[in-house]
């Protein structure tokens, strides 16, 4: 091969490799906000328990609790600096310019999803879900921009 | 006429517009002989205190009274188009608070939006709304704040253009900026609509103050009739405030039951959409209503559709 072959092989090869990342890694963005929708879905299943609309089963709730702490583990290494931008977004600016409290308002939300993925009885499970609305309106009230 | 004459007159024209505006815009405070006698309902006052959202705006700086049951101690910095305002103290702290006010200064500042030594407060706090509630539903909130301890607040003048010059002439100019918005007037019952519909529209209108954010304003920033509830920017600058015009019919809520849940536990039972811009702390404040008050305020705004308001 000559050296010119080498060149255009090695660049073309470059080309795809980088388009095909480019595929693979959607943005941040795009990403953080399936986590939350998934969460969204699984406090919706767990809402339907608090107005009584489902009947308390303990195993439902600890799947639904799970799913938010897990979706939380994901949201919480998607926001690196500059994912304002590039796609729509409700994060505010303060996430970055104050990511101290950000950071604190996610593990508290981790924790209280944490917390409610041992509820075993009805008893424990309003407490547990308070708590855990009350995080998720903690950070959304601080670090999301109202709708458009 | 000499050229004299004509100045001498002129002077004597712009020093009449002037001393003119000047009276015009001069407050009229309510005296306490009109006032009501009243023996005050503490539970009342409570709820007028959370459907006023009071604590919003009067919360405490860091380290004074926070936590669960935050005192509005005052404090923390209002951004408005304006300038920047510290709401006061209105614990009954006599020196740094309200402990040293009678009635008629409290209905005078949270109606008229007029100040103890006479002047007028600047329209970031909404009295334009508070001026429709029934003054007895406003002596009730002052016993209410009575009841809470008293906390020693430092005071924060506020941060307008030009200092405090700049302060004087906006105060004067509010007084005319009230003349041209005309007295909000009270809250007519409409026979024709139920009860609990009369009291939510009570409760929006006047102390909820909802249409301060929620109706769009114009060019002197008073609130327009004609697009009442229709959103619009948000005071603050960042994002809109929502319609809440046929809130039913756009989908945003089933009926006035699930309005009612999401105002009355929020991200509890899953409702996200009420924890942002400045409506988080709404929220927290309407879920200390009693239930049938938000059940008011709720079928009221489900019944919003853009034909009557």
């Amino acid at each position: 091969m000559s050296n010119r072959r080498v060149l255009t092989v090695a660049s073309g090869l470059l080309a795809v490799t980088l388009a095909t990342s480019a595929v693979l890694a959607a943005s941040p963005i795009e990403d953080r906000q399936a986590a939350m929708k998934a969460i969204g879905k699984a406090m919706g299943d767990l809402a339907k328990i608090a107005k009584k609309e489902k009947k308390f089963d303990a195993a439902t709730v600890k799947a639904d609790a799970q799913t938010i702490h897990d979706k939380l583990g994901i949201a919480k290494g998607l926001f690196p600096e500059g994912s304002d931008k590039g796609h729509k977004t409700r994060a505010l600016a303060a996430i970055w310019k104050d990511h101290g409290t950000f950071k604190a308002a996610l593990d508290r939300a981790e924790k209280a999803s944490l917390a409610m993925t041992e509820v075993t009885t009805e008893k424990e499970f309003m407490p547990a879900l308070n708590n855990l609305g009350g995080a998720c309106k903690n950070c959304h009230d601080k670090f999301r921009k109202p709708e458009e | 006429m000499g050229v004299k004459t004509l100045a001498a007159a002129m002077l004597v024209i712009a020093a009449g517009a002037v001393g003119g505006l000047y009276i015009l815009s001069a407050p009229h405070p309510v005296s306490a002989s009109s006032l009501p006698r009243r023996v005050p309902d503490l539970a009342n006052g409570q709820v007028m205190y959370n459907a006023g959202g009071c604590i919003s705006c009067h919360k405490p700086a860091a380290g004074q009274g926070e936590g669960d049951a935050p005192l509005p101690a005052g404090g923390v910095a209002l951004t408005t188009p304006v300038g920047t305002f510290y709401p006061p103290n209105i614990t009954p702290d006599r020196d740094t608070g309200i402990g040293a006010w009678n009635d008629a200064d409290f209905v005078n500042a949270v109606q008229h939006g007029i100040t103890r030594d006479g002047s007028h407060y600047i329209p970031a706090f909404p009295y334009s709304s508070y001026g429709r509630m029934k003054v007895e539903d406003v002596l009730d909130l002052k016993a209410y704040l009575f009841s809470l301890p008293a906390v020693k607040a430092e005071r924060h003048p506020p941060g307008v253009l030009l200092g405090s010059v700049g302060e004087v002439v906006m105060r004067r100019a509010t007084g005319l900026w009230k003349l041209i918005k005309g007295d909000p007037g009270r809250i007519a019952y409409h026979a024709d609509e139920s009860a609990q519909w009369n009291r939510g529209a009570y409760l929006v209108n006047a102390p909820g103050h909802c249409g301060e954010c929620h109706t769009p304003r114009n060019f002197l920033l008073i609130p327009i009739p004609s697009v009442m509830f229709q959103g619009g920017p948000h005071p603050e600058g960042k994002g809109k405030v929502p319609s809440l015009i046929d809130l039913v019919g756009r989908k945003r809520y089933k009926d006035a039951d699930d309005l009612a849940n999401a105002l009355q536990f929020g991200e509890t039972f899953g409702y996200d959409k009420l924890s942002s811009g400045g409506m988080g702390a709404v929220q927290t404040n309407l879920s200390k209503l009693p239930e049938s008050d938000i059940k008011a305020i709720a079928t009221y705004l489900v019944g919003l559709t853009g034909s009557r308001q």
